[in-house]
This record gives structure tokens, sequence and C-alpha cells, in this order.
């Protein structure tokens, strides 16, 4: 019986691994491209690993644009947006599922049509606003409109929802008020579901690129999808330095992603079934 | 208590209002204000300075619906969303269930299975267009074909979708890992009792329970679908021959190409109306379909 | 937790709105500090030609920059340059404005209309101007000039041009490129028949092409559009119904041999692995080929065909423009157009040649040793120059309202055309049609006053 099942077991992670690796595979050929020669990148032997390995790509990222420097902004801009997302975020869906007032179900309608309004068309109204609060070529001028995500107060209201509500009431008699409340109890065992909105808008916020675009005029203060765009030829389709601008890119959110992702998995609604 | 509980309701509540402040004071700057801007201003001849010329009421609206482009534009909207969000929804659900039980390789496909949404749209955009070139590119190379994916007007709204499909699955899969692995242990124990296989328990335990996170995601996507832009942008730019113009890539080419507020202004209204219905049908669904514990 | 997180994102706010002070703090003190006028250039060049913009703007900054105390900073803009533009039209916020932008002839009408455009006009040729609009190649200044005045100074441009394998096309017992496109047709049939070519010529016909075969048409150039494209008043309609027809006549040749491409998937490195014998291409794209290409094969680039025997053929320049904006300071616009002299200059106009190849605007760049070495290590780099050189000044393109419509009508016609989706009346009428469409979609939305 047992011997069985390690069987399946091997059977279902080479499986596992096989499908990983076809999700994986148009990554892996932007790295393997990233170090691959002009001429060797589309011809009619399809090369799938570079024939003659080269790191010119990579010196031409690093030293054609300040791309460190572009990281930098990147990292920090991504950093306080999600960060912001998250309280600002937990603040909202708390007083939506916590809370019974006047106005409640328009406001959460109203939270949730920003979902649907599509950002593109707001942006040069949304750079006037900017302007006029002396904000444009500064990171808070960039951030501003990544502040808070309806997204994500509708999916922290989903999960606060199934928070047992004898819990609170229970903490309410207790004398507990709110803020401690909201504090102490449903944060902490909300981590789970924190860390997933904390990643996909550091994600999201990270590979932002038409808004820091329009509201900063400054080279030094250009974010990682400008600088990769810089890389970039429009007219002919030199590939090479793109895909090794794009694979810097990468790193940072993957990083990110690998050091929390093991602490969504374990479990994201798990805090909500426990009494 | 019960005296308790009428005096609260009587008593109007700031503190709710206080919670919501931070929130509602940037949607309200940046996206209530604007857009009813927009919408104000979709009323209006507009120049290509932005400069209000002339009151039309709802002639624009008429204008842009008799505007072939822009129905092609809605059907081509519509038919991404049906075969985008459904698949990602479906293989996110498949993928979890393979990730589900931890195993000793599992810290490395679980991240690989995700690893789609950490890519920035117009990166990924930029190696699919590598991978899709006709006859050079890989996928043409190793299948043998000869498809000009991106410039057959056949194929190229579905070459398209397969990247959006392949950057929503990841994000998907990490929603529907968390839920499959929450599901309790005693109601796995009592399907085991009952003799249920592998499927039987993906179809009636599995699936069920996890339909809240199912909607959230399902939500959220047909709204971004809807919106999709920078994807079909890089790819195809609308192209070939309008079969992969989208409402966004029409508003955008309209404001960003030809500096036709007039024409981009109500094409976002309606694209925002149609989104609402699209979101509300999905609410309707939660109300039967979605079970919460 | 809680009390962290906010502690951490307060602290975040400071470091972000210090490290924003900062920043602002030390343009400005270097702005005004030690007499040093800063200027800024509005840019949407990336890839090569980004690196090379820069090369000119360190070799400005170096030499005559330090001596009259000009500093220009270069920034890079989502191409094509416009949103960045409009946005700060919108504002009108000079705080935030370039003193220079480049531009591509699409927007021009962007700019044309704007009260803070500072005409080229007024500078050139006037005291102390170091340009003369005779150092510059003639249809690139009138591409730029409107009602007779200077409007914005040409920069970066490029032609349209037919780069062809010689090896392949010895094999069909050619020896030169074709002159004419019924001769091209001819020769598309010989290549198909005798070599092992998947097509004989790539051509994807957008707006460029299409505008390049018709104003080549006559003795002396076609004008697309009334009002001279444009250049004396708005462009409000066609102006070339009969060289739209001749040239879809000759070009239904080209598609009956069936050895025509009519896409554009990765044009540089199929004629460069010797896939197609023959490819319509810009001008710019000659270095990249000659690297991809390598000892191959032997290759040329000619002239386009032209559509009657004795048109006058040639090309037209296609690119981008400097324009000068107003920012309410003196010091700033005289900067402005030393640092546009500057970009105009033999010089200047010589470093496109290193890696990339626009044409110098300026004539005398010939003259320089850069252009020189660089044509001596890739003769065919000269060719762009000669052939816009020799074209009259009213083969240039047109200022044609909504051209990111015109040329998505153009662009899918001639697509179903090249693959017999449609017969050359069928693709007359479209476009036509298309067009006119597109023109009635502007006006109603832009209404001449």
């Amino acid at each position: 019986m047992r011997k069985k099942d390690t069987l399946t077991d091997l059977c279902m992670q080479a499986f596992c691994i096989l499908c990983a690796l076809m999700i994986l595979a148009p990554i892996l050929y932007a790295v393997s491209v990233s170090f691959m020669r002009p001429g060797d990148i589309l011809t009619t032997s399809h090369h799938i690993l570079p024939p003659e390995p080269t790191l010119e790509n990579y010196i031409r990222a690093l030293t054609a644009t300040p791309i460190m420097r572009y990281m930098f902004n990147s990292f920090l801009i991504a950093l306080v947006c999600s960060l912001s997302r998250v309280l600002v975020g937990a603040c909202a869906a708390f007083a939506f599922s916590f809370y019974d007032f006047k106005g409640k179900k328009l406001l959460f309608l109203m939270t949730l049509t920003t979902i649907m309004i599509p950002p593109d068309v707001l942006v040069v109204q949304n750079y006037v606003t900017v302007s006029k609060m002396h904000l444009l070529n500064t990171y808070m001028g960039i951030c501003s409109i990544f502040l808070v995500s309806a997204n994500n107060i509708f999916m922290l209201r989903q999960n606060f929802l199934s928070f047992s509500r004898s819990l609170y009431e229970a903490a309410k008699l207790d004398g507990t008020s709110d803020l401690t409340f909201f504090r102490r109890i449903l944060l902490p065992t909300s981590k789970p579901v924190l860390f997933t909105i904390f990643i996909s808008s550091f994600v999201n916020v990270w590979n932002q690129y038409v808004w820091p675009m329009l509201v900063v005029n400054k080279t030094e203060m250009r974010t990682i999808q400008v600088g990769i765009t810089m890389l970039k030829d429009r007219e002919s389709s030199a590939f090479g330095p793109v895909m090794a601008g794009t694979v810097l890119a990468l790193i940072p959110t993957v990083v990110v992603f690998v050091v929390f992702l093991k602490k969504i998995v374990s479990g994201m609604m798990s805090g909500a079934i426990k009494e | 208590m019960k005296l308790n509980k009428r005096r609260t309701k009587r008593r109007f509540q700031i503190q709710p209002y206080l919670w919501l402040l931070p929130a509602m004071i940037v949607f309200t700057v940046f996206t209530f204000i604007p857009f009813v801007q927009t919408i104000y201003r979709s009323l209006f001849i507009v120049n290509s300075m932005g400069e209000i010329k002339k009151f039309v009421g709802f002639e624009n609206y008429l204008f842009i619906l008799q505007d072939e482009k822009f129905r092609i534009a809605v059907k081509n909207t519509l038919l991404f969303m049906v075969l985008t969000v459904p698949t990602s929804k479906i293989l996110g659900f498949l993928l979890a269930m393979l990730a589900n039980k931890k195993r000793r390789f599992s810290a490395f496909y679980e991240t690989s299975f995700a690893l789609p949404m950490a890519m920035a749209t117009s990166v990924i955009a930029m190696i699919f267009q590598l991978l899709y070139v006709s006859p050079l590119g890989m996928i043409n190379g190793l299948t043998g074909l000869k498809i000009g994916w991106l410039t057959d007007s056949r194929y190229a709204l579905f070459a398209v979708a397969v990247v959006q499909i392949w950057l929503s699955t990841g994000y998907a899969f990490v929603f529907m890992l968390s839920a499959v692995r929450a599901v309790p242990k005693e109601v796995l124990e009592s399907a085991d009792i009952d003799g249920a296989g592998t499927w039987r328990k993906m179809i009636s335990v599995y699936l069920p329970l996890t339909t809240p996170t199912l909607f959230y995601l399902i939500v959220t996507d047909l709204a971004y679908s809807m919106m999709v832009m920078g994807l079909v942008n890089v790819l195809t730019a609308g192209g070939p021959n309008n079969s992969t113009l989208t409402l966004m890539q029409y508003i955008y080419q309209q404001f960003a190409g030809a500096g036709n507020y007039t024409n981009a202004n109500p094409a976002a209204v309606l694209t925002f109306l149609m989104t609402l219905v699209c979101t509300l049908l999905a609410f309707a669904w939660e109300k039967k379909g979605v079970h919460y514990q | 937790m809680f009390r962290k997180l906010v502690a951490l994102i307060l602290t975040l706010i400071l470091v972000v709105s210090l490290a924003a002070c900062a920043g602002t703090g030390s343009t400005d003190a270097a702005g005004t500090g030690d007499g040093v006028t800063e200027i800024t250039f509005w840019h949407s060049m990336d890839g090569i030609p980004g690196s090379l913009v820069q090369k000119q703007l360190d070799a400005f900054n170096a030499g005559i920059g330090a001596e009259k105390k000009i500093h220009v900073t270069g920034v890079f803009q989502d191409w094509p340059g416009t949103d960045a533009l409009t946005a700060a039209i919108s504002t009108d916020d000079a705080e935030n404005m370039p003193d220079v932008i480049q531009l591509y002839s699409e927007n021009v009408d962007l700019v044309a209309d704007w009260k803070r455009t500072e005409w080229v006009e007024d500078y050139i040729g006037g005291q102390g101007s170091a340009i003369t609009k005779e150092d510059l190649v003639p249809n690139a200044v009138s591409a730029y000039t409107l009602n007779g005045r200077l409007l914005g100074a040409p920069y970066a441009i490029s032609t349209l041009a037919l780069y062809y394998n010689k090896d392949l096309l010895a094999q069909a017992g050619y020896d030169a490129p074709p002159a004419t496109i019924a001769e091209m047709a001819e020769m598309m049939t010989a290549i198909k028949e005798k070599t092992q070519a998947a097509y004989a010529l790539n051509a994807r016909i957008t707006q460029f092409e299409f505008e390049s075969f018709i104003a080549t048409q006559g003795k002396n150039g076609t004008y697309f559009g009334n009002n001279e494209s444009g250049r004396s008043g708005k462009m409000t309609e066609l102006a070339c119904e009969n060289e739209i027809d001749a040239f879809l006549t000759q070009w239904d040749k080209v598609v009956k041999t069936g050895a025509l491409k009519p896409t554009k998937d990765s044009m540089n490195e199929e004629f460069a692995q010797g896939l197609n014998a023959m490819a319509l291409m810009s001008t710019s794209q000659i270095p990249t080929v000659t690297e991809l290409v390598g000892d191959s094969f032997e290759w040329g680039v000619a002239p386009i065909p032209t559509v009657n025997a004795d048109d006058v053929g040639g090309g037209f320049p296609s690119g981008s423009a400097l324009f000068m904006i107003d920012r309410d300071d003196e010091a700033k616009r005289l900067a402005a157009w030393e640092f546009v002299q500057y970009m105009l200059s033999a010089q200047a106009q010589s470093m496109w040649l290193d890696g990339y190849c626009y044409v110098p605007v300026n004539v005398n760049a010939a003259q320089t040793e850069e252009y020189k070495t660089a044509v001596q290590n890739n003769p065919l780099l000269a060719v762009p120059s000669e052939i816009l050189q020799t074209v009259p000044n009213t083969v240039v393109a047109s200022f044609c309202p909504n051209s990111s419509e015109v040329g998505g009508v153009i662009k899918d016609k001639m697509i179903e055309f090249g693959n017999g989706s449609l017969t050359k009346e069928e693709t007359f009428d479209a476009i036509m049609n298309g067009i006119a469409s597109a023109f009635e979609n502007y006006f109603r939305a832009n209404p001449i006053d």
C-alpha cells in the first residue's frame, strides 16, 4: 500500500515538474535569448540555447541606461504603494465587513466601480490634479494614484466576511475597542491574505508603465519598466538587450515572490475557519 | 443587551466612515472626479487639444455606436473575455489540485505555476512577440508550422488570448491553491468514508467549497479582461484588419493616435457600463452559486 | 504588527519626500547658481539611436555648452512623445515643459497651433546663426515648412529604399535592381522560377510606403493631399486619386507574381537569412542588416522602383524634427536655439552613421571625418543621402489628418490586396472610402473655425 503511494507520488511530481517547465518556457527562453548574439536570435535553425553565449546584451543594458537607479526607484515606489494598499485596504474592508451603517451598500458599490473604470482614460486629468498639488517629478506623485486598490478591499472583505462574527461580538463585550480588535486580533489572524495583497500589489506597482512615465520628467526618477523600453529598438527587432533588461527586472519580483509565497499558501483562508 | 443594540442603532456612528476615509479620499480625487468629468465631456465635441467646443448631447454616443470599428471592438472584447476568463480559472483550479498535496518538490513547482503573476504585461508581450514571429520564431520552429500567428486575422485574437491566459492562470493558481488547502479535513474524511474517488471529490467537495475565491477571481478578471490594452498594443496594435481591436485599444487609438477625445470619452463610458453589467451578472451568480461557510 | 507597519509607512513617506526635495533642490541650484542656463530636451529615441542622442548631448555640453554656459538634459519620453506633450499643454505649467522636443511629422499639428511654439524660421539665418536653410537637405526643410515658414528643425530622417540580395538576383539573371515596379514584377517571376528564395519581395505597404509611391510620381513629385499636403492650409482631402490608381495598377503585377510576402514579421532577419530576395525597408536599417548578413552574401540598397518610367523617383524624408518651446524665459529660449543649431550641425548629424543610419540633414556632414570613415567602412551608408539630395523639395510626406486611422486602412487593405483576397478595384474603393471616413471622423471632432 505504502509503496504504491510513493510511486503515484513520484509520477505526480514528475508530471507537476513537466507542467512547471511548460509554464516557465517563455521565461526560460527569454533568459536564453538574453545571452544570444543578434544574428542568432531569429534564424532558420531556431536556436533554443545560445550557440555562442555572450554577455554583450547585459553590458549594454547596464551601460546604456542607469538601470540600477531605475530598479531602486521602482523598488521604493512598489514598497510604499503596497504597504499603503495593505493598510488602507484593510481599514476600508474592516468598515465594510464589521459595521452596519447608512450608505454602506452604496459606498461598497462605488468602491467596486473603480475597478470597472478604464484607468488609461483618466491619465491626463490625473496629471493635471497632480500638477496642481505640485507633486510632478516626485515619488509621491508617482505613488499617488496607486495608494489604494478596490481589488484589495474587495478581497479583504471576502476574507473578513468569513471571519467569525461571534468572536467579534465577544471581543466587544469584553470591552475591546474596535481599533484594538483590528490590530490585535483581525490583522494577525489574516496574515496570509495580507501577504497575498502585499505581493500582488508589489508586483502590480513594479510593473506600472504609463503613469510613472507621464508624471516624471527626470531621467533619474524613471522606473524600471521605462528603462526596459529604452533598451528596445522600435524599428529593428533587436531583442537581446531588452531581454537582458527584462531578466534583470525580473530578479526582484521573483525574490519577493519566492520569499512570500510560502507564507500565503500555508492557507489564506485558514485564519477565517479557525474559531 | 437588546437595549444596547437598539441604542447603537439609533445613534449616528462616525466610526465606519473614519475607517473608510483614506480610501475614499484617494478614490474621489483620482477616480470619481476625473471619471465624472469624462462623462460630462462625453456630451461635447472635444478637439485634439482637449478643449470643449460644442454641446451635442448623446450624439457622440450615437456616432460611435454606428462606427463599425466600435462594434467590432465590442465583439472582440466579449470574445476575448469568454476565451480567457473561464479558461484561466479552470486551469488555475486544476493546477491547484495538482499541487494540493505537499511533496518533496512542491516548493519548486508551486513557485513555477505562480511565477507568471510576477511578469509585467509589456515584458511578457515582448517575449511572446518573439516566440510568435513567422516563420523564424520558436513556435513555428518547434511545430514546423508557418503560421503568421499575429499577422493572420484568423489566429491573432487567439494568439493574444493565449498570452492573457498564461498571465492570469498564475494569479488564479495562487488564490485557488490556498482555497483548496483550506478545505476542512472533516469534509474530506466524510467524503472518503462515502467512497468518493479523486474526480468525485474534486467536483463535489473542492469546487463548491472554493467558490468564494473563484467568485472573487472572476469578478476582478472580468473587469481586467474588458480593459486589456498593454498586451494588444504591443503584440498587434489592434490589427490585422481590426481582428484584435478591443474596446480599450479602440479608445487608445482614438485619443492617443488620432487625438479624438470626442469619440474616446463616450467609448470609455460605454466600456464602463458594459463592465458594470458583466459584473452585476457575476453578482447574480454569487447569490445562487457561491457557498460561503 | 500594526504599529510597526504604520511606523514603516511614515518613515518611507518621509524618505520619499526628502529624496524628492533633495532632487528638485539640486537641479534648481545648478540652474541659477553659477550662471549656467539649464535646458531640457524631450525625445523618444530608444535602443541604439537613443545612445547616439546621448552622445550628441554629451558633445554639446562639453563643447559649445561649456563655452556658452548652457547645460542640456535629455529626457526620454514614451514614443511618439505626444502623451507627455499633451499633458504639458493641458496644464500650461512652464515649470514642467521641455525647451526642445523631438516629434514625428504625424504630430506636427499638435505644436503648429500651440501658442508656446517658437518657429525656427524666426531664428534660422538670423544674426549670429551658424546654420542657414541652404545647409540642410532641401526636401527635409520643405517637409517642416508651413505657409512658407519653417516650424521645426528636421533632425533624424530616413527614407524608404529597396534592399536587394545580389546573389539571388544574379541567379535569376539580373545584375541591377529594378527601376520600375513593372520591371520588378518581371524580376520577381524569374526569381521565383530560378532560385530557392521563399519570396522574391517582402513589402508591407503602410502609409509610409504608400505615400512614397505616390509622392515620387510625375516630373515634380505629387502631393498626397490638397493645400500642398497641408503645408498651405489644412489638408482636408486627397489630391492624388489618379496616382493611387496608377500605383495600384502597377502593384497588381507584383501581387500576381505570387512571390510577394505582404506582411511584416522580422524583415531584417528574413532578408539576412536569404529567405527573401528583396525587401522594402527604411534606410535606417542598413547598419542592422549589415551586421546580420555578415559575409553570407552580396547585397545592395537602391531607390524604390517608380510607378511610371518617367517619374522623378527617389523618396521623401520621414522621421522627426526638433521643436522649440517658449517657457517665459528669454535666456532659455536663446539657449534652446544654440542647442538646436548644434543638433543640426555637420558634426552632430554625422554621428547618426555610427551604428544607425539616419540621413544627416546637414549637407556639409559629408565633409566630416566621421562621415568619411563610416562610408569607407560601409559604402551603403552613403546611399540614403544620395537618394534624398537628388529629389526636388516638392516630394514630401503629407500632414494627413487622422493619420493613425488612415494608416490603419491602408495597411489592412494592402495586405488583403497582397494576399489576393481583394482585387485591384476593390482595394482602390476600400482605401478611398476608408480615408474619406477617417477624414470625416477627424473633422467632426476638430471643426475648422
